[in-house]
């Protein structure tokens, strides 16, 4: 504001530079007449003289229309009148040094208002022209405005229809693949009870294995399930410290990582639903791991707050985001991992705003992404 | 072996259906099936059994509504429904319908078995959440079993 002010005056004080050199030049083209006579250059005088009354019109007079309408324009309404002033000042000397000063006197007169008039025409025109262009800008910024919302909002769309398909597909899948899981476990079932009576000890083994091994595969299905059914959040006051202890609790952090945690910079409780939160801190973690995995780093976790939110920071030193791929991660089955759906940003971001709150990232390729979760302060805390 | 106990097991999926006829005859129930909701109803109307295991989706009729019709015919008779994965809804109105059990595929044998024995001779304590697995319901204190010696 102070800047575009400042910026304001030098421009004012720029155009009156121009206007006060511009009345001098006329001022000198208008006085030449009389200045010729004074100092004997007739020939001058003759040339110049005849313009003070080209069939009755001053024409010297005319070119103080520059200046005033100069003003008008870039200054505005009372610059210009303030110029009309000073052009019959300027001239005011000519009239009383002419023969017939009362004629003069009174054109001068006339003309200057006439000039006055037509600079506050040209201030109060161009004002007008200036307020609609301003008036379009404003409407051209709300238009992009508009149209930036809904585009966030189509993203947010589609973003949660895929997340839909997924789960439908998810339930789909789920369903089908428990069926021939449970043929497979009453097959085995009935080849124990086929075994003859000495109990070949290798057979009931495999089947024990096999048995095992449909337990892996339905528990698969079951984290596909709870991973993409997302429910209304059911939000209470909890202290994110301990949601934060919490995921930790869940997750093996390998010896090559190295956690950083300062998590008693925020006091503030926060009204959110602890268990969705939770899912998402441990997502995070998890993935931050999993970029450092290779070739060891650290973690820091830290918290805070500003008069809104309350924050999680989650950096890592591990292999980083590129670029091109920063707008994608939170889009559903995104993914640069051998292992895994491409669902756990899209999911954590979608409860942190079923939740009130943001996911934010920034990240360098090959130094590290820094993940931060803002939820809501609890109103009144 | 035999204890006498008639078990009808509903489940669209043939192979699933004849698996577990198989184990519980060889574990000693008298088995019949159904291979649809309506089926298991008629099957429900010729005779009485003492347990209904029953599948929830299936075409036609589903496993719920198949079991609030049975309930009406025999309000007596226990009924397991059998779920690969189902909407929170539909459970819900199995519940509130008064099925007692809801257990998960792919299911444990053994467990099945052992609730099987626990519902037809425990009537009146019958409450399982559909989160828990067969396995929660028998740790849940109950009355003794008379009629449960089964082995496998």
């Amino acid at each position: 504001m102070e800047r575009e002010r400042k910026i304001n005056s030098r421009r004012a004080i720029r155009h009156l530079w121009y206007i006060i050199a511009i009345m001098v030049v006329i001022s000198v083209f208008y006085y030449l007449p009389a200045i010729g006579k004074q100092a004997g250059w007739t020939s001058l005088y003759n040339a110049l003289n005849e313009f003070h009354d080209f069939w009755g019109v001053d024409v010297l007079g005319i070119l103080y229309f520059a200046p005033v309408i100069y003003a008008a324009f870039a200054l505005g309404l009372m610059p210009a009148i303030i110029t009309t002033v000073m052009t019959l000042i300027i001239r005011l000397p000519y009239a009383i040094v002419t023969a017939n000063y009362a004629e003069y006197l009174f054109k001068l007169v006339a003309f200057s208002i006439a000039l006055g008039a037509i600079g506050a025409f040209v201030a109060m025109w161009r004002r007008s022209e200036q307020q609609s262009r301003q008036y379009h800008e404003r409407l051209e910024e709300e238009v992009d405005r508009r149209i930036r919302d809904m585009q966030q909002v189509q993203d947010k769309l589609i973003r949660s229809e895929k997340l839909a398909a997924v789960g439908e597909l998810a339930s789909g899948v789920g369903h089908e693949l428990r069926n021939p899981l449970n043929v497979i476990r009453n097959c085995a079932y009935l080849l124990k009870m086929s075994l003859p009576e000495t109990n070949d000890a290798e057979a009931i083994n495999t089947l024990a294995v096999l048995d095992n091994q449909i337990d892996i595969a339905n528990k698969i299905v079951t984290d596909l399930l709870n991973f993409t059914r997302i429910t209304p959040p059911s939000q209470v006051r909890v202290d994110i410290k301990n949601l934060i202890n919490e995921s930790l609790s869940w997750i093996t952090v390998p010896p090559q990582v190295i956690l950083k945690i300062n998590i008693d910079g925020n006091s503030r409780p926060v009204r959110t639903d602890p268990e969705q939160i939770s899912r998402v801190f441990a997502n995070i973690i998890s993935n931050a791991i999993q970029a450092m995995n290779a070739e060891g780093g650290e973690l820091a976790i830290e918290t805070g707050h500003d008069n809104d939110f309350v924050w999680v920071k989650f950096g890592d030193t591990g292999c980083g985001i590129p670029a091109w791929n920063l707008e994608k991660i939170f889009e559903p089955l995104f993914t640069t991992k051998p292992k895994g759906f491409g669902l756990g940003l899209s999911i954590s971001k979608r409860l942190v705003e079923q939740n009130g709150g943001k996911i934010e990232v920034v990240s360098q390729a090959g130094q590290g992404s820094t993940f931060t979760v803002k939820l809501p302060l609890e109103k009144g805390s | 072996m035999s204890h006498g106990l008639t078990v009808l097991v509903a489940d669209d999926n043939t192979d699933l259906l004849e698996t577990f006829a198989q184990i519980l005859q060889r574990s000693g129930f008298l088995v019949e099936t159904a291979a649809s909701g309506v089926s298991a109803i008629d099957k429900c109307q010729k005779r009485r059994f003492d347990v209904a295991l029953m599948d929830i989706v299936m075409p036609g009729m589903n496993g719920v509504e198949a079991s609030r019709k049975i309930k009406e015919m025999h309000p007596g008779l226990v009924i397991i429904l059998m779920t690969g994965y189902s909407d929170e809804a539909l459970l819900k109105t199995a519940r509130d319908e008064g099925v007692q059990y809801i257990v998960h595929k792919p299911i444990k044998i053994d467990r099945l078995i052992e609730l099987i024995h626990k519902a037809a001779g425990n009537r009146s304590v019958l409450l399982i959440d559909d989160d828990g697995d067969i396995n929660e319901a028998l740790e849940e204190p109950s009355p003794i079993n008379n009629r449960s010696h089964h082995d496998s």
